[in-house]
């Protein structure tokens, strides 16, 4: 691999930490169609989904496929477990943002948890996820589409330093969210869909990050 | 001799003044240990250089616009060596590759630990797990070279020791961070020249000045040893012109007044003139510049010196050519006072020196052109009757109160003051008091404290090791006894350059301990998946057999090792030297008994160095006085009786035990620079005394000299005690309370004297 590949990636693993979002609000609707109608829609995410990751990285010829769960607490934040091909688990919420890894031991890796910076993205996508669509136009450009049955928001960071992370962010559902894509600054894309879910001892086993 | 004085004089003129604003510069050294001294100074020669100015407004790009503007107009100035920032995008991309380029021989001490415990393996996992995590696909392009990731892992590791970050926007020369709705562009710079330079001082100032009047809607805040200077220049200077003004004014009236004629007022003018003249020229040549504290101190000296020429015309009412009957009061007035200067000379402390040298050559320059000058210029005085008659009811009112009891009584005065000196908190021999702060600029301080993190600059330690490996490596060794610091809340931070470049010691095994790994493993995982190819994996393995270990040069030169090149200090007395900064100090005692550990660390705490020298000195001055006042008896005792004698010096000691009690209850303590002033209270109460002492009859003349000398001497100390800068303001207080006390004891004590002498009344 090439040098200024790494560079590239640090550079934007740096920019990663010291991203702004900056508050700019514009939005392009249709009728009955705004961020507020939408989250009227979406009248509650289930608290238990079970998602499929396809990463499409431009350097692999195949895809990344990973899937796991997503805990939602209304109040405390999220969980993010993914169980295949290795158990990872991200708990995000207000004010933290911890990583376990396969053990479940809580690991410095990203070690960036007390960093406002990526404490902000891990914060647009605890809004995001949790449907909580207000704020997001504080950061980004907004665009709304909605048929009879499905709606998508299109959106665009206004700050520069958060589109050296992530081009576009694509949000798709009805009552709930059904699928999220974003590209990022690399051309990369990351496709995650969502299906819900009721296995009790997942909901229980995942609490228990929230907890501590 | 005034030849001598004026090429003298000349000769600094054409090489240019040079007025001293850095407090530092009149102090004596506080290190025991030179090599301590050394490192202190070069830490705080590039503090002194740092400004940071904050501009703030709720409009993002009026702000972001008035930044660059200020930095323009800063730039052209040509005063600032460079504006520091974070890392532009560029100066990461070299940081990231600098890193990158040794990262087989960098690892952090809990990624050691992990390696020595689990191998690989929990690296590897870490690696899978970013490249599955929804948002970290950024680091994938970085598996093929360093499939631990531990350039990435190292540089985290730095991140995250660089204390609080400021998650600001990085533009040109600044950065742009919001907090509540409120923009603020933070600029950081390093001046080009000493912030005690005037030229930079003053231009630095107005350019902010002006720049905040051109821009009312934006709020600037600003901070840096420069502006402390420029405010203390400033308001000495402006003392130094009120003082010397008010009481130069003083003097023209007073000699209007009671001698009527304009001879005397030249003459006076002429000799405090040949005196100031004298004692600037001097100091200047002897120190090579002349600090601006001194020239405070120096202005009241016109109040002293003026004492031979109000004795000289008092005595001119009655006497045709009056200086031999005055030449043995005021030459003697002189050996005294110059007694007390000599004693303050000896003080190995360059500022205390500066003051004696500027005082006792400026008192005998004044003395000179009364002795040379005054007989040959002929002229006549008259002093109206009423000041006379003023001056002679005084001398009535003071002869009642001229009996033993009331002598007695006076002693409970230096018992009183002896008894407060001993049980008073004396907290306030502190560096503060030889600046004024103005509190706006302190409250700027704290402000930008909150928005930067900034280690302090008076409270740090230094490392010494005889080479930069071993030195390294010491700062290492260090390393868990400062992490303890840290976990017992003694300190928030700390910062030394060994957190950035590891010894080759230890890069040396880290690399070691990494080759084992490396070398052996198949990435069995990644190559299945399809990022790191078989090829790859031969070219990694002879990257590591290729690759060098990271060196402090290297470093030092990167912008990384530029912005940190302060915790550096480089060579000092065949030593390498470095500094750790420590960020938020909460018990100064446990940082003084971690250094008494280890020999070659040191703990600089500059204030309280500082302060406890002040308390010597202060003790040590006291010591001086006591013993000049001792030589002042005997030499007395040999012109006059003991009896006398003592007349004479009881004035001076009441006047400062009055003066001491005064100060305690006023301001809470007894400090060096009060102690100070006592010694001119003490040459200017034995004047008064021998003016009586050398009397050969009775006369009003006396008291009109003494009276004329209080009220110039009053007026110009009483406009000291008013200064801004307490150390001046207790130096002013103590001569206001000292001097009334003399004037008001000398008639008493003179009646004494005569009575003793047997002088008959008027």
């Amino acid at each position: 691999m090439k040098i200024h590949t790494f560079k590239f990636s640090i550079l934007l693993l740096l920019a990663a930490l010291v991203a702004l979002i900056s508050p700019q609000i514009s939005s392009a609707t249709d009728e009955g169609c705004e961020l507020n109608a939408i989250a009227t829609k979406l009248q509650s995410q289930p608290e238990l989904s079970r998602f499929e990751q396809e990463k499409s990285i431009k350097v692999l010829s195949k895809p990344l496929y990973s899937s796991g769960y997503l805990l939602l607490s209304q109040d405390s934040g999220l969980v993010w477990q993914t169980l295949e091909p290795i158990k990872s688990t991200t708990v995000i919420t207000d004010t933290e943002f911890k990583q376990y890894n396969k053990s479940d031991q809580l690991i410095s890796l990203p070690d960036n948890g007390n960093q406002p910076a990526s404490q902000l993205i891990s914060s647009t996508f605890l809004a995001i996820l949790s449907g909580s669509f207000t704020e997001l136009d504080k950061n980004f450009t907004v665009a709304t589409r909605c048929d009879d049955s499905q709606w998508t928001i299109s959106l665009t960071p206004t700050n520069s330093t958060i589109d050296n992370v992530m081009h576009h962010i694509t949000v798709t559902g009805s009552q709930r969210i059904q699928r999220i894509a974003f590209t990022e600054a690399n051309d990369d894309v990351t496709q995650l869909s969502f299906t819900p879910d009721t296995t009790e001892h997942m909901i229980t086993q995942l609490r228990e990050y929230l907890v501590d | 001799m005034l030849a001598v004085t004026g090429w003298l004089f000349y000769s600094h003129l054409t090489s240019g003044f040079r007025v001293e604003t850095n407090i530092l510069k009149l102090l004596p050294k506080t290190e025991v240990d030179p090599f301590a001294e050394e490192a202190f100074t070069r830490f705080s020669d590039n503090n002194f250089k740092q400004i940071i100015v904050a501009v703030s407004a709720d409009d993002k790009s009026q702000v972001s616009g008035a930044a660059k503007q200020l930095i323009s107009q800063l730039k052209q100035t040509e005063l600032i060596a460079s504006f520091t920032s974070q890392l532009t995008q560029k100066e990461q991309e070299a940081v990231g590759k600098l890193y990158f380029d040794h990262r087989f021989h960098l690892l952090t001490d809990r990624d050691r630990q992990l390696m020595l415990e689990q191998g690989s393996q929990p690296f590897l996992d870490a690696t899978l797990q970013l490249v599955y995590s929804p948002l970290s696909g950024q680091l994938i392009g970085l598996i093929p070279t360093d499939p631990y990731l531990l350039s990435y892992r190292y540089l985290q590791n730095l991140n995250a020791k660089g204390g609080k970050q400021q998650q600001g926007q990085l533009d040109d020369g600044f950065i742009l961070f919001e907090q509540e709705e409120q923009y603020t562009a933070l600029i950081s710079a390093t001046l080009q020249t000493s912030p005690f330079d005037t030229h930079t001082q003053d231009t630095v100032t107005t350019l902010l000045h002006d720049f905040e009047q051109n821009n009312p809607e934006l709020t600037l805040l600003k901070t840096g040893a420069v502006f402390y200077a420029q405010h203390a220049a400033a308001s000495a200077k402006q003392e130094i012109s009120t003082i010397g003004l008010g009481s130069l004014i003083a003097v023209i009236l007073l000699l209007i007044v009671a001698f009527r004629s304009t001879a005397p007022l030249l003459l006076t003018l002429t000799s405090l003139a040949s005196g100031i003249f004298i004692a600037f020229t001097v100091v200047h040549w002897f120190f090579g510049s002349i600090h601006v504290l001194t020239l405070v101190f120096g202005s009241s000296l016109v109040g002293v010196a003026v004492d031979y020429a109000f004795h000289y015309f008092a005595s001119a009412n009655k006497h045709r050519h009056p200086l031999r009957h005055i030449l043995i009061a005021i030459s003697m007035g002189l050996v005294s006072s110059v007694i007390g200067y000599i004693a303050l000379f000896t003080a190995p402390f360059p500022g205390l020196r500066q003051m004696a040298l500027f005082c006792a050559t400026g008192l005998a320059g004044a003395f000179l052109t009364v002795v040379l000058l005054f007989d040959r210029i002929p002229y006549r005085v008259a002093t109206p009757n009423w000041l006379l008659r003023c001056f002679k009811s005084h001398l009535r009112v003071s002869r009642h109160a001229s009996n033993n009891t009331f002598i007695l009584m006076l002693l409970l005065a230096p018992l009183t003051a002896g008894y407060l000196l001993l049980n008073t908190e004396q907290d306030n021999d502190n560096i503060r008091q030889l600046q004024s702060i103005p509190p706006e600029l302190y409250q700027q301080e704290q402000q930008i404290k909150e928005l930067v993190n900034a280690p302090a600059t008076n409270q740090f330690f230094v490392v010494k090791a005889e080479n930069k490996q071993l030195l390294l490596e010491k700062l290492q060794q260090l390393e868990p006894q400062l992490q303890q610091l840290v976990s017992s809340a003694v300190i928030d931070g700390y910062q030394h350059p060994a957190q950035f470049v590891p010894s080759a010691q230890q890069q040396r095994n880290d690399y070691q301990l990494l080759g084992k790994r490396l070398l052996n493993d198949n990435f069995q995982q990644l190559l299945e998946l399809g990022l790191l190819q078989p090829a790859q994996i031969s070219k990694l393995k002879q990257n590591y057999q290729q690759q060098t270990p990271l060196g402090i040069n290297e470093w030092l030169n990167s912008p990384l090792g530029q912005r940190f090149n302060y915790l550096w200090l480089g060579q000092i007395e065949q030593q390498q030297a470095s500094i750790i900064t420590l960020n938020n100090i909460h018990d100064l005692e446990a940082l003084q008994q971690a250094a008494q550990a280890h020999d070659y660390l040191y703990f600089i705490n500059k204030v309280e160095k500082i302060s406890t020298l002040f308390a010597n000195y202060r003790e040590l001055a006291l010591l001086m006085l006591l013993t000049a006042l001792g030589i002042i008896f005997i030499l007395l005792t040999v012109k006059y009786r003991p009896i006398i004698a003592a007349y004479v010096l009881l004035g001076p000691v009441i006047a400062a035990a009055f003066a001491v009690i005064v100060n305690i209850s006023i301001n809470g303590s007894f400090n060096l620079f009060s102690t100070l002033a006592l010694f001119l209270v003490f040459g200017i109460g034995i004047d008064y005394g021998l003016f009586y002492a050398e009397a050969k009859t009775r006369s009003s003349y006396i008291n009109l000299a003494i009276g004329l000398s209080a009220i110039t001497t009053l007026l110009s100390f009483g406009l000291l005690s008013l200064s801004a800068t307490p150390a001046i303001h207790a130096f002013g207080l103590t001569m206001l309370t000292g001097i009334l006390t003399v004037f008001l004891l000398s008639p008493i004590l003179g009646h004494l004297i005569y009575s003793t002498k047997g002088l008959p009344h008027e």
